[in-house]
């Protein structure tokens, strides 16, 4: 099983619903989000064109933040038997390396755990005690964070034996490939030829970004003009 | 009689030498970076166990005082090239500034094999 993530840039419209999905799911805190929404213009006045990129990590095969964070001595990072790169916070002392050589930019050091609404009533999720949440949710000032593929639900399909229903069925598909309004997100086994996201690298083509780094990325792409 | 000629030239490099004579933080560019960074990578220059990227610590340290990287080498141009559809900078996260250096200046010596620098990026070796 090899879980990826295909994003379609020439479907996409920049609504942000998936970095709003992200953040409610994941207990977004300010400073360190964990999908973010790029925006790129390109041509000349008349013919101009704006193209949406949604960031997260991309759970590389050959992680350089994990390689960083080995030689560093914490090993604080992990890649699991999904494929799915984590940070364990308690091991993490926020020193930032895996900021620093991550090729795609996606380790944040979380400051502070700063409120969502600054003076008002914390959110249903904020309210949420620390030991009631998963253990990836359980954030930490001054330790990376970044997206987990929502872990907590495929570690959930894993315990359920249901890894094979992973991308099809909502509790089990992470919270950003459910809400895209014009399906330009998917999110499966590309083991499996008959998965959507199959599908969609062999017919459109998805790339990998920053191919030259060697990392591996599991997030592809689907790129106006191609591959990059 | 040659040893102790070895150990006399050494005493004597070792004494000219601005990096190796009073460690920490050489403030001259540093002879033979290729050594240093053997130095560095066998434990051989003490650098402390607190890795932080905070400016004197390890990270800089390492790149600025021995190997005599100037700031502008990474810092300067730091800009989000279009062809790879970065951020847009008002929603960049803050912690990137003002270190959000283009990873391919790093690969100039974290290449990989025969690289001056260790390969930190998982970059395969040919």
């Amino acid at each position: 099983m090899k879980l990826v993530r295909v994003i379609d840039t020439t479907r996409c419209m920049g609504c942000r619903s998936c970095v709003a999905a992200c953040a409610v799911e994941n207990h977004f805190t300010p400073g360190a989000p964990w999908n973010v929404m790029i925006e790129s213009e390109g041509g000349a006045y008349p013919n101009v064109h704006r193209t949406f990129v949604t960031m997260n990590c991309m759970h590389c095969e050959n992680p350089a933040c994990k390689v960083a964070c080995d030689k560093a001595g914490f090993k604080a990072i992990t890649k699991n038997e999904l494929g799915v790169v984590l940070v364990d916070y308690d091991k993490c002392t926020g020193c930032g390396y895996c900021a620093a050589v991550c090729p795609y930019g996606v380790p944040q050091i979380n400051e502070k755990l700063a409120p969502l609404y600054p003076g008002q009533a914390p959110s249903p999720m904020e309210a949420i005690a620390p030991e009631d949440r998963h253990w990836t949710h359980r954030k930490k000032a001054r330790t990376a964070e970044k997206c987990t593929f929502c872990w907590h639900k495929l570690e959930k399909a894993v315990q359920d034996g249901k890894t094979d229903r992973i991308g099809k069925d909502p509790q089990y598909t992470p919270a950003c490939d459910l809400v895209c309004p014009v399906d330009a997100r998917a999110f499966g086994d590309l083991d499996d030829p008959t998965s959507t996201v199959a599908k969609a690298v062999g017919a459109k083509k998805a790339a990998q970004l920053k191919r030259e780094y060697g990392t591996k990325p599991q997030v592809y792409y689907v790129l106006e003009g191609g591959e990059v | 009689m040659k040893a102790i000629l070895s150990a006399a030239l050494l005493l004597v490099a070792v004494a000219a030498s601005p990096v190796l004579a009073a460690d920490p933080a050489p403030s001259e560019k540093p002879v033979g970076a290729g050594i240093l960074a053997d130095q560095i990578r066998e434990g051989e220059i003490p650098l402390g166990d607190t890795y932080t990227l905070e400016v004197g610590g390890r990270f800089h340290r390492v790149h600025t005082k021995y190997m005599a990287i100037k700031c502008e080498t990474c810092h300067a141009g730091v800009k989000f090239p279009e062809n790879i559809q970065f951020l847009r900078r008002e929603e960049f996260p803050l912690v990137a500034y003002p270190g959000a250096v283009d990873r391919g200046t790093c690969m100039g010596c974290h290449r990989g094999e025969g690289a001056l620098a260790s390969p930190f990026y998982g970059v395969p070796v040919k």
